[in-house]
């Protein structure tokens, strides 16, 4: 069957890159015999094509370094369930914190319910923002103690941890008794969630829901820091906040 | 070569999905480059091309190429990216392809060898800058990366007809181009 031009020039492409029936490609070198004009044409983009193919390893391009390795610290870190840490805790540790738990709550059991507890209202709240907006913690204190009778150490976060103080939440399941705070972590909210004259706790890093959980004791009271992703990234921030905690109150002028 | 390669990796509990993802580096890094010609901008687009890839995982289906997955990822995020409004694609006088074309097509073969021997690689990476970007694209896609006319079409997400005129286009732009310039 002989071919015009026209079809000759919507088959060159793949006549050049040898991906034509045996067919097609016969009627289409029989038609180049014959027409200079589309000969013309295979010839010039045979020419380019060798021009790619033979000096593209050359020309590549290559990711700097810098660019490679920032990229390896996208990727989420490996799954796992329990940090061996934890696993090595043990059932009867599990039973001995929750038993403490339950007496301060109520509706509070092991520390993996805890954390999931915390991750779920974590998950809901961060929707929907704080009830009581202020980036000041010392207002944050007040206004708590105020509300709730008890005392709240509030961490500001922006030390170390790079946080930045939201508000704070009351929680419902827990009709307050445990204060949620919220912090926005580059553009990311992250929960701090405090549970007074609880039960030393150690430390624990989980995951649930998609969602980082570190819980750590500090002062008598239990705090579960949940956020989304980078795990490295939660551990450290917990570790900052852990050690603003334990450094004590702020001093005095520093807010209200 | 690139073509067909694939990336090996080691199952020691990282994700065989991240490390393949992080063996197409070098060519999303050179997609990038040609796509906003800015080496800030492209390690920009490379970043924001690894978080959204990271984060889609779950979207990607296993089996189909994560290479042309990465590709079109990039591609689009470039599009969407109001930071490359003037980036949209090129329209080019069709006619003065095919008038140099012809003007180059006095060249036989023998010339043709000359040619790709003696351009240098500043000479050819030239002429292919001056390649407009629609056509350019296509070329290297094809021609460097190896990707079929589907997976390209997917990428660019247009007919394969309009991707194989592009790759003939692009081609013989470059050709004509070199032909100019490059050593008589």
């Amino acid at each position: 069957m002989s071919m015009n031009c026209r079809d000759c020039e919507s088959q060159l492409t793949p006549f050049v890159d040898g991906e034509l029936t045996e067919a097609t490609a016969a009627s289409l070198a029989a038609h180049l015999a014959a027409c200079p004009d589309c000969r013309c044409r295979a010839q010039l983009e045979r020419m380019g094509r060798r021009l790619v193919r033979e000096r593209a390893p050359r020309l590549a391009a290559v990711a700097p370094a810098s660019l490679r390795s920032s990229v390896r610290r996208l990727a989420p870190p490996p799954r796992r369930r329990v940090r061996p840490l934890w696993v090595a805790a043990g059932a009867a540790a599990i039973i001995v914190v929750g038993v403490g738990l339950v007496g301060v709550a109520g509706v509070i059991r092991p520390i993996p319910v805890f954390a999931a507890q915390a991750t779920l209202d974590h998950l809901k709240c961060m929707r929907l923002g704080p009830t009581t907006t202020t980036s000041d913690a010392r207002a944050c204190e007040v206004s708590w103690r105020a509300w709730q009778g008890w005392k709240l150490d509030v961490p500001t976060g922006q030390h170390g941890a790079g946080l930045r103080l939201l508000g704070y939440r009351r929680c419902v399941v827990t009709e307050g008794r445990i204060a949620h705070l919220l912090y926005d972590w580059h553009g990311e909210i992250v929960s701090l969630f405090v549970l007074p004259d609880g039960p030393k706790v150690g430390h624990a890093e989980l995951e649930m829901f998609g969602q980082d959980a570190v819980l750590w004791t500090s002062h008598d009271h239990t705090y579960a820091l949940v956020g989304r992703g980078d795990r490295a990234a939660m551990a450290a921030m917990a570790s900052s906040l852990e050690q603003e905690l334990a450094a004590g109150p702020r001093r005095a002028g520093s807010g209200l | 070569m690139v073509l067909g390669r694939r990336a090996r990796f080691a199952d020691d509990g990282e994700s065989a999905f991240e490390r393949e993802a992080l063996a197409w580096i070098d060519g999303l890094y050179g997609a990038a480059l040609r796509l906003t010609r800015n080496p800030a901008d492209a390690e920009d687009l490379v970043q924001e091309t690894y978080v959204k890839a990271f984060k889609s995982a779950g979207k990607f289906k296993a089996g189909t190429n994560l290479r042309a997955w990465l590709f079109t990822i990039l591609r689009n995020h470039f599009l969407n990216d109001r930071r490359h409004e003037n980036a949209n694609p090129v329209e080019v006088d069709s006619e003065a392809v095919e008038r140099m074309a012809a003007d180059a097509s006095s060249a036989g073969e023998t010339a043709e060898d000359a040619l790709i021997q003696r351009a240098s690689d500043d000479q050819v990476r030239a002429a292919l800058e001056a390649v407009p970007e629609p056509f350019r694209e296509a070329v290297w896609l094809r021609d460097a990366e190896g990707f079929s006319y589907v997976e390209i079409a997917e990428m660019l997400r247009v007919p394969a007809g309009t991707v194989m005129s592009r790759i003939s286009r692009g081609r013989r732009l470059l050709a004509a181009r070199l032909s100019e310039t490059g050593p008589r």
